[in-house]
């Protein structure tokens, strides 16, 4: 469960402050699927980096499981983020002059996974999205989706609890996105882990058990989807 | 991340960017280089050094004079308060030792020899038959092992027989060295009054030109102390040198340093085989202290270099820093991973220049080593854990220059790391 406490994000100081967030506050089932809706410039994107322990809010609190990201310590956050978390970028970021299982392999790497460990699990992932044959393909020659569908690889190697994708589908064409919400929304019920989808697709976040509308920094509105009350 | 995979990693990302690393790389290697040749060369010259000392010197063997100026090559600085003992020695005024300083030595604890060394300009050298040619005498001490080509030193030189030097034998009309021994030579040697006499001498051996006997002289025929004692006699008779010497050699049966000592505190300066060889090395030591400073200045523009790269690296791979610290790797792994790369720079460029060094070194020592007629003995001599010091050197040098590119890295906020397109 992630619980999001009154939290407040300003940048800058004094007369340049510019508020990112106010007064956010709402509460995320484990398991569930979440989008998080609102124009860019809205702070969806700080809204998820701020769950993810990327940046720290100015004010409230983030507890995810209970504890919160705000008293614990930059190692422990990095932890969490390496056992718990997955990410899933709006470019990929995936390296392109390495194969397709070195990618998957960077976030094992990062959570020292036993060596021996890891070639099962990178070919686990890599077969959840279809990649399987072409696991020591370089990555810069897989069409956009199929560079998507590394991404999402890389971000669920770790079984995570929690899978924070920002604009998936955003560098994609309407077709290959769908296929890609799928199969996110697929992973979601198979690992059972919860995903926060960051999207101003208003179809996709239909799909979603629950919308979070943002505008300007606040909430104007969280909807449920039928039966997911 | 484990150190394995870290290695991984930076190997991998110095194999994508092949040239920058191997240009960086190559900017340390001419250090590596330099460095390699300027130890091996010093080493080298202490081998060499050291059998010069060997072959002259023996190691139980010390050198006593009187004045200590004969040691010190000090020129004259001015006239002297007259003394008894003074002599002319090299153009020299000096003290020199008589025949009352031998036997106050003799007495010193340890001394077993007392060989006094003359030094004689003959009027000229002969046999029946040939030219008259120049040359001198010098006494032969069981320290020196001259190379011989005929003839033999096992029983040193007899009295009455003389060592020639090889450049005789054509002048001389000999058909080779092996003819000369036993053949009889004349030496003429002239007093200061004018009066000449003449000394026979047969030739026990013909010693030859080595790159080992420093004291090898084309034109030197040694001989027995009392011969040469018995031409000093004649040709300084009437002079201020009559009955002198200027330095006598002391064997010992003892540790010469000790002797040393005793004849120090006897009034008499001295040299062991220890100190030639000391003033010899503290000549090398100052060239090559010299040589690597040089090497080391080279070493400081790598440095930047490494420093450059580093910078340029962490750079370009914003985004994937961004992504690997989001992904959960902790600062100090980041820049454990770029400080691991530049030290696998340094480990390729100190290896690439010491290879070349040892390469190129064990190719051409030959040719140099014929070139500068040091015969057998290498110039570039390479010791292993030099070498290997050598590149755990240069790995810490680039470790440090990576330094402050891996702090920018690991301070990087991944929030604005990932925002770069």
């Amino acid at each position: 469960m992630i619980e999001i406490l009154d939290v407040q994000k300003v940048y800058g100081r004094r007369e340049n402050a510019f508020v990112a967030l106010k007064d956010i506050t709402c509460t995320i089932p484990s398991g569930s699927t979440v989008a998080i809706v609102g124009k860019s410039g809205s702070g969806k994107s700080t809204l998820m980096h701020i769950m993810g322990g990327l940046d720290s809010p100015t004010q409230g609190e983030v507890r995810i499981d209970g504890r919160a990201l705000g008293t614990m310590k930059r190692p422990e956050i990095d932890r969490f983020r390496a056992h718990e978390l997955g990410f899933v970028f709006q470019s990929f970021f995936i390296e392109g002059n390495q194969s397709c299982y070195q990618n998957v392999s960077l976030p094992l790497e990062v959570s020292r996974t036993n060596i021996l460990e890891r070639k099962a699990l990178i070919t686990k992932a890599l077969s959840q999205v279809e990649l399987v044959d072409k696991i020591s393909v370089k990555a810069k020659l897989l069409s956009g989706g199929q560079k998507q569908r590394l991404a999402i690889a890389r971000a669920i190697v770790n079984k995570p609890k929690l899978l924070l994708a920002d604009e998936p589908t955003g560098n994609l064409d309407s077709a290959t996105g769908e296929k890609v919400v799928d199969l996110l929304f697929d992973l979601n019920k198979d690992l059972g882990s919860t995903l926060v989808i960051i999207t101003h697709d208003t179809e996709l976040a239909a799909r979603c058990d629950m919308q979070i509308h943002i505008k300007d920094g606040t909430i104007q509105a969280i909807t449920h989807k039928k039966g997911k009350r | 991340m484990k150190l394995l995979d870290m290695l991984k990693r930076s190997s991998r990302n110095l194999l994508q960017s092949k040239m920058r690393t191997l240009l960086t790389a190559s900017a340390i290697a001419v250090g590596g280089f330099t460095l390699t040749v300027t130890l091996a060369a010093a080493t080298g010259a202490k081998q060499y050094t050291s059998k010069i000392v060997a072959a002259n010197f023996d190691p139980k063997a010390v050198m006593v004079a009187k004045d200590r100026a004969l040691f010190e090559g000090s020129t004259q600085s001015g006239p002297k308060v007259y003394n008894e003992d003074l002599g002319t020695v090299y153009g020299m005024q000096v003290k020199q030792l008589t025949p009352q300083d031998v036997a106050k030595i003799k007495k010193i604890p340890h001394v077993t020899n007392v060989l006094e060394n003359y030094q004689t300009d003959t009027q000229f050298i002969t046999r029946p038959g040939v030219k008259r040619y120049t040359g001198t005498l010098n006494v032969y001490n069981k320290g020196q092992k001259p190379e011989i080509s005929a003839g033999t030193l096992d029983r040193g030189v007899p009295d009455g027989t003389v060592v020639l030097p090889e450049d005789y034998l054509l002048l001389m009309l000999f058909d080779g060295p092996k003819d000369a021994i036993g053949k009889t030579i004349q030496v003429q040697v002239r007093q200061a009054a004018g009066a000449t006499k003449v000394f026979s001498y047969k030739i026990a051996a013909v010693s030859t030109r080595s790159s080992l006997e420093a004291s090898f002289s084309p034109t030197s025929l040694l001989l027995s102390s009392d011969d040469a004692k018995m031409v000093n006699d004649f040709v300084n008779k009437g002079t201020v040198n009559e009955g002198k010497f200027p330095t006598v050699t002391v064997t010992t049966d003892g540790n010469p340093a000790d002797v040393k000592e005793a004849l120090r505190r006897a009034g008499y300066p001295s040299l062991t085989a220890e100190d030639a060889q000391k003033i010899i090395f503290q000549i090398i030591n100052v060239l090559q202290a010299i040589v690597l400073v040089f090497g080391l200045i080279t070493l400081i523009a790598s440095f930047f270099g490494v420093v450059n790269t580093q910078y340029i690296s962490v750079l370009e791979r914003t985004r994937e820093i961004g992504l690997m610290k989001a992904l959960g790797m902790g600062r100090f792994a980041v820049s454990r991973l770029f400080i691991i790369e530049a030290t696998i720079i340094g480990f390729i460029g100190a290896v690439v220049g010491s290879g070349l060094a040892i390469l190129l070194g064990t190719l051409l020592n030959p040719f140099i080593s014929n070139k500068i007629h040091f015969g057998d003995q290498s110039l570039l001599v390479f010791t292993w854990w030099q070498v290997v010091a050598l590149i755990a050197f240069l790995m810490l040098v680039t470790t440090i220059a990576g330094l402050l590119p891996a702090q920018k890295a690991a301070k990087l906020d991944p929030i604005e790391a990932l925002r770069t397109e």
